[in-house]
């Protein structure tokens, strides 16, 4: 019963539903405000992505013709919870929830599930532009999962085993630094921001696969994306920024180095222009894959 | 009104998205909405956003006095639109058809086709006019004073 | 590289953004909306005649008045009706017309009333005083002043027997077959 009401409270409140449904929209409030500061201009203020999902959740939904109601409304739902699940497992200071083996691997399933579900969104609204994002995104994915999986196995290779707490705990090492490279290769694909924003490239293929979505599924949609940054963030935290024993410093040094993840990715995104999904793949296998490589190797060896 | 009505109603006003269409415009009015997004006018600042899909925007602009080949696409975006949706008509050619009015090939006043809640004059009408605009009809979504949202509370 | 020093630029010095309210200044001979002086208008149609979108009509239905009637929601903002206007009743201060739902704010009509003719009785709108004060150099004389109050025939009857009385001397004892 106590264990119930520990992960009803981490999937609930922290770090799950609603405390980062907060901080992902402040996270996406900090990227929207940093890339206006860089290009000169003033900006939205900061509950600007809060109102944004109020409003959708207030507007009425247009399915359209010949889209599968049940997946259209069941995708952005799934989405959801798949992130608040694997936010309700990852052990962020504050985390009641305890870990066991293997979550490891389920928080891995967990954050391809969004992906999977923009994926769909593409072809179940049967618009030609979604089809072309998610075939994109897809091929995406085959991209950067390479650094990406690859850094999280290196440092559960290194810890001993595929449980998070081993791997809180286990000493960080040159595999960490590798690691380290390797996933935030990956971090902007994820993202789906320059130079690797491809899947919904505004220009091109008007809004990527959630065209046609509107209203609540859209709202939620938003919502997964908030948390999925919180998601990836939290992931790099807990994988390589080790804890120094005091909590109120582990907070502040959580804070400080999530919102300076934030700021790194929107610069980065404020300073490229957008990659082709070609080009992204081979990057992603060329570069992405030397630094998989040498995580591995350095896991392998130490 | 409960906490929620009232959270609604403010992000009604707090988050304008549009969506630009032209019924057959010179480009004048479009070029016009350009700089709106640019650092010295900055629309992101009262929150409204550029959507390419008109199912994401609740604020529609129109420009152009809706030649014969447009009208279509006109009524399709609008039904395309959700609810609740504002509409905002950009210049001298959606409110009469300017110079064109007399025209075998235009069809007459946007009026006759969408519901106008807000009309910004000019040809073309500066920057800062259009943003009057999309702020008043951000107001009317709010207040719930929108024509397609009185239609709605009548029916 | 020269990326890194834009954003830098950007990020350190003040946003270029101007608040909503904070309305940038029209240039000098900004075309706004017209502004119509009925004192000064003669209801002589040249507006009407060289607005290219009909924004200007004039309603000539009641006998007694004519009517400038304008549409800001049709004018292209072009200003021959001020260039062309020869009583300088259209003027143009720049003025920025309102943004609203409204539709009859950008709709202005003046009633311009008619005056008799003081010989013929038919209607008139008589010259306004600056038109005359730009058709005639200095101060105005009487008959000036006299001819205002003529419809365009008698004016021009009052000029012609001013013009045989200046040749042919005062008209004591001079036929007359038509007054």
């Amino acid at each position: 019963m106590n264990d119930l009401v520990r992960f009803a409270f981490a999937l609930i409140i922290w770090p799950g539903m609603l405390g980062a449904a907060g901080l992902g929209l402040l996270y996406l409030w900090i990227a929207r405000k940093l890339t206006a500061r860089l290009q000169g201009r003033k900006g939205p203020p900061f509950y600007q992505p809060f109102f944004d999902v109020v409003k959708l959740l207030g507007k009425r939904t247009v399915v359209p013709g010949g889209a599968n109601r049940g997946f259209f409304y069941a995708l952005p739902v799934v989405a959801v919870a798949a992130t608040a699940l694997g936010l309700m497992i990852i052990p962020v200071p504050g985390n009641p929830a305890s870990s066991f083996a293997g979550d490891v691997v389920l928080l891995l399933f967990l954050l391809e599930v969004p992906v999977f579900c923009d994926v769909l969104a593409g072809y179940v609204t049967q618009s030609i532009y979604g089809q072309v994002s998610a075939m994109r995104e897809g091929v995406l994915m085959l991209g950067y999962n390479v650094p990406f999986l690859a850094a999280v196995v290196a440092m559960a290779q290194h810890a001993g085993g595929f449980s998070l707490a081993e791997l809180c705990s286990a000493p960080r090492g040159v595999v960490g630094v590798f690691a380290a490279i390797a996933f935030l290769l990956a971090i902007p694909a994820r993202l789906k921001s320059n130079p690797f924003s491809i899947p919904n490239a505004e220009q091109e293929i008007v809004a990527g696969a959630h065209i046609e979505y509107n209203g609540a599924p859209l709202a939620l949609f938003e919502l997964s994306h908030a948390l999925e940054v919180v998601l990836l963030i939290d992931l790099f935290m807990v994988l390589f920024v080790p804890s120094v024993g005091d909590p109120a410093a582990d907070a502040l040094i959580y804070v400080a180095g999530s919102v300076a993840l934030v700021c790194a990715v929107t610069a980065i995104a404020a300073m490229t222009a957008r990659m082709t999904v070609v080009r992204a793949f081979r990057f992603y296998w060329v570069w992405g894959g030397m630094a998989a490589a040498a995580s591995i190797a350095a896991a392998v060896v130490n | 009104m409960n906490p929620f009505a009232w959270l609604l109603t403010l992000s009604r006003r707090k988050s304008p998205w549009i969506y630009c269409t032209s019924a057959g415009s010179c480009n004048g009015c479009d070029i016009e909405v350009g700089p709106c997004m640019n650092p010295r006018y900055d629309a992101e600042q009262l929150g409204v956003l550029r959507q390419g899909s008109p199912k994401h925007a609740d604020i529609l602009l129109i420009t152009g006095p809706v030649t014969r080949r447009s009208r279509e696409a006109l009524l399709a975006v609008y039904a395309q639109m959700p609810s609740p949706k504002a509409v905002v008509a950009l210049g001298s050619c959606p409110a009469s058809g300017n110079v064109y009015a007399r025209s075998p090939t235009v069809d007459g006043p946007v009026s006759k086709f969408v519901p106008v809640d807000v009309w910004v004059p000019g040809c073309p009408p500066r920057p800062q006019q259009i943003l009057a605009g999309i702020t008043q009809a951000a107001q009317l979504l709010a207040r719930g004073l929108t024509a397609d949202q009185q239609r709605e509370a009548a029916s | 590289m020269k990326i890194f020093g834009v954003l830098w630029r950007n990020l350190t010095a003040r946003a270029r953004t101007r608040a909503v309210a904070d309305v940038v200044a029209t240039p000098a001979g900004f075309r706004g909306m017209i502004e119509h002086d009925p004192s000064l208008c003669t209801g002589c149609t040249a507006c009407m005649q060289v607005c290219a979108p009909r924004a200007i009509s004039f309603d000539t239905a009641d006998r007694s008045s004519i009517t400038w009637q304008f549409f800001a929601g049709q004018c292209s903002y072009c200003g021959l009706c001020v260039q062309y206007c020869p009583t300088h009743a259209i003027t143009n201060r720049g003025k920025l017309p309102p943004v609203t739902g409204d539709q009859s704010l950008h709709r202005v009509a003046h009633k311009v009333d008619y005056r008799l003719c003081a010989h013929c009785s038919r209607p008139i709108i008589p010259l306004p005083e600056t038109l005359l004060h730009d058709l005639y150099e200095g101060a105005l004389a009487q008959s000036v002043h006299d001819q205002q109050a003529l419809c365009e025939a008698c004016r021009r009857k009052a000029a012609s027997r001013g013009l045989r009385d200046a040749f042919l001397g005062p008209d004591t004892d001079r036929e007359r077959t038509t007054t």
